[in-house]
């Protein structure tokens, strides 16, 4: 005797097959979710791609980077559009130039209307977002995305110890506020600081904690324990990377990362290892003092100073190795991409030491740029100039995003772009401008081709001047050609200050 | 019956005889109020115009206020200290004429702490050195104290520095206090969060 099919029975067949539809499409959104490529990026602070021997430099600093160029895409010719952490980060995270998003003072902020105009809003759902920086004034930068920010590790996350006040318990819930009144003004370095007294005690206190901390640490880097130079955090390089392998084990994918590290940025303390590695007696050419230098350093002085810095970047290179080796035990490899760049590079020439001045030769705005997509096997190298501000959209696209309208980067070649020698790129320093003003002193360097073009732009002495270098011919930017390819200046000049009125545009009076 | 006084408590007997009256402390006060606050106030007109580049009016109010608090809290610890040195050292040699010699301290005090902070600014000093510092300071301070007490005429000059000066309280503890306040509701409303 069959059995006849009921209401009861359908009603309960019908809720069934309704559970399993839903069950399955849950697990296909997140079978979905989880095919959706994780993204890390890497920056190591103030890394010049000169001085790398990926990129032929003649010092083995990379050789770690070297290995990982062995399955990414190579870019050659890539270019921060700032010369120091502020405008070069801020460019990165927003797919803008400086005079786009106007972070361009020190320890200086994205225009607020603007703030959410950023890769982590931008990659939004189903990603989860965590970063970390060590550069306290990409911190700031980091705290303004902050909304779209699911873990932040903060700054002193992984380190020795620190004696910043604005990060104390007290004041974390209006810890940026408190880090630019205490760690910038009352208790700052290198300048007479806010606080008569309380700065002493500040002082005091890091130099027993110092004195300690060094104490146990002296054997394994001679020179130093590394810091953040302006502010008292101190910390060990290997510390640093183990912390953030320790964090790539919780991300939840897919992942958005972004990890800044701030060696190599000066002082250069390398571990035992690599500390005199690079005495080798070898000088680089010497290049004459420029108008604009901030500074007067004898090149035996410059010299000195790099081969500190070289020995940072091969113990950072080190570090990079191990991380690289773990991530590819872990299948990162296969399921992420993963890019290594900079914020910014490094001087040591022309008397001058450093970053963020009124010059934007070579080393200092010509910085790595490694993206290794996920599965890819082989190496890819690229030569057309390109920028930062190319990262966004570069990686929105990969993750299956739309580029946004704002953003004034391309995706790059080999990743959803083509190499286009035509195109032009910026750098722009203008720190002592106000963030509301059209740029009236500034630096502005345009990358076309072999040809680059630096306006001067309101120094004293300066004013309206322009500089131009073959960079194929002229590597080394020692035959200022303005003089003898006026047409060229004159073209490239137009091109430039065209986008510069129309950056500025909504500063002036009329706009 | 008994009443209850508390001047009869040994502890408050202890600091009634130490401590200098409040007539007393408040111009030496005063002095350090004017020194303290006007040190920051100085170097925040300094960094003024990098900060009008970039902050907002809400965080600039923040920061000057975190600026405004950390300058009263300090001028109580500066106090707290040439109390307590008062109170240690035998009676004559500070807690009498303490608004004199009470001032004369808090400003050999600012001399050192400023000299120490613009070495430190372009230098820096090892933990020893830090701590001869402060010893050479200790010994100074004492003969300091000597010096004003063998020429009267620089403990009258002294005092009425501090009278003079003693009128920054009225102006600028409050404004520490607006500081203190305005850092209490940032950080109760969670205005950076």
């Amino acid at each position: 005797m069959t059995r006849s099919f009921s209401r009861r029975d359908f009603l309960k067949l019908a809720s069934l097959a309704a559970a399993n539809v839903f069950l399955a499409g849950g697990l296909a959104a997140r079978a979905s979710e989880a095919s959706r490529p994780n993204i890390l990026i890497f920056v190591f602070d103030t890394l010049s791609a000169r001085h790398m021997s990926l990129y032929g430099y003649h010092r083995k600093t990379t050789p770690n980077l070297e290995r990982f160029a062995e399955r990414a895409n190579v870019y050659h010719r890539h270019y921060s559009a700032g010369n120091f952490t502020v405008p070069g980060t801020a460019s990165l995270l927003t797919g803008t130039y400086p005079w786009t998003h106007r972070a361009f003072q020190q320890s200086g902020l994205i225009q607020r209307s603007l703030a959410s105009h950023n890769l982590f809003a931008a990659a939004s759902r189903p990603y989860r977002k965590t970063v970390f920086s060590q550069n306290l004034w990409a911190e700031n930068l980091l705290s303004q995305f902050q909304a779209d920010i699911d873990t932040h590790l903060p700054p002193t996350a992984f380190s020795q110890f620190d004696g910043l006040a604005g990060d104390s318990a007290l004041f974390h819930r209006d810890k940026d506020v408190a880090f630019r009144a205490y760690d910038d003004f009352l208790f700052q370095k290198f300048d007479t600081p806010g606080s008569l007294y309380f700065s002493l005690l500040n002082k005091i206190n890091s130099t027993v904690m110092y004195n300690d901390t060094f104490a146990e640490h002296a054997a394994d880097y001679p020179l130093g324990i590394p810091n953040l130079l302006k502010y008292d955090v101190y910390y060990l390089l290997e510390d640093i990377f183990s912390g953030i392998q320790n964090q790539l084990t919780r991300l939840d994918a897919p992942a958005l990362g972004y990890f800044h590290f701030f060696s190599p940025h000066e002082l250069y303390y390398p571990r035992k290892e690599f500390a005199g590695r690079f005495n080798d007696g070898w000088t680089p050419e010497a290049k004459p003092f420029h108008p604009l230098s901030d500074t007067a350093f004898q090149h035996d002085v410059l010299c000195a100073y790099r081969n500190g810095y070289d020995e940072l970047i091969a113990n950072v290179d080190d570090e990079f190795g191990k991380l690289m080796d773990f991530m590819q035990r872990a299948g990162f490899f296969e399921n992420s991409y993963i890019v290594v760049t900079s914020d910014h590079g490094q001087l040591f020439e022309r008397g001058e030491h450093g970053h963020g001045t009124a010059l934007m030769f070579d080393p200092v705005i010509h910085i790595p740029l490694l993206v290794h997509a996920p599965g890819q096997t082989g190496r890819n190298d690229f030569f057309a100039p390109n920028s930062n501000v190319d990262i966004l959209p570069t990686l929105l696209r990969c993750a299956g995003f739309e580029i946004p309208a704002w953003a004034e980067g391309v995706p790059l070649a080999g990743l959803g772009g083509s190499e286009d020698l035509a195109r032009p790129v910026f750098a722009i320093d203008a720190k002592s401008n106000p963030a509301l003003t059209p740029l009236r002193q500034a630096t502005i360097a345009m990358i076309q081709g072999d040809q680059k073009l630096i306006h001067y732009r309101g120094y004293p002495g300066a004013e309206d001047s322009f500089e131009l270098y073959n960079l194929r011919d002229d590597p080394e930017e020692m035959r200022d050609l303005a003089a003898d390819l006026p047409d060229v200046v004159a073209s490239m000049k137009n091109v430039m200050l065209a986008r510069l009125a129309e950056a500025d545009q909504p500063f002036t009076r009329e706009g | 019956m008994k009443t209850f006084n508390i001047a009869r408590f040994p502890l408050v007997e202890f600091f009634r005889v130490r401590l200098p009256t409040g007539r007393e402390i408040f111009p030496v006060y005063g002095l350090i109020v004017f020194i303290v606050f006007n040190w920051s106030v100085v170097n925040v007109f300094w960094r003024l115009p990098s900060w009008l580049m970039f902050l907002s009016a809400g965080e600039l109010t923040g920061a000057i206020s975190y600026v405004l608090m950390n300058d009263l809290l300090e001028s109580l610890f500066v106090l707290v200290l040439i109390l307590a040195a008062g109170a240690a050292l035998p009676v004559g040699a500070l807690r009498a004429r303490f608004a004199a010699r009470g001032g004369a301290l808090a400003l050999f005090m600012s001399l050192w702490a400023g000299t120490l902070n613009f070495i430190l600014a372009w230098d820096t000093l090892t933990l020893s050195q830090l701590l001869a510092s402060g010893a050479l300071f200790l010994f100074s301070s004492i003969l300091l104290l000597y010096i004003f007490k063998l020429f009267p005429f620089l403990e009258r000059g002294m005092e009425k520095l501090c009278g003079q000066v003693s009128v920054f309280v009225y102006f600028y503890v409050p404004l520490g206090a607006l500081g203190l306040l305005v850092a209490l509701v940032r950080n109760l409303l969670g205005m950076g969060v």
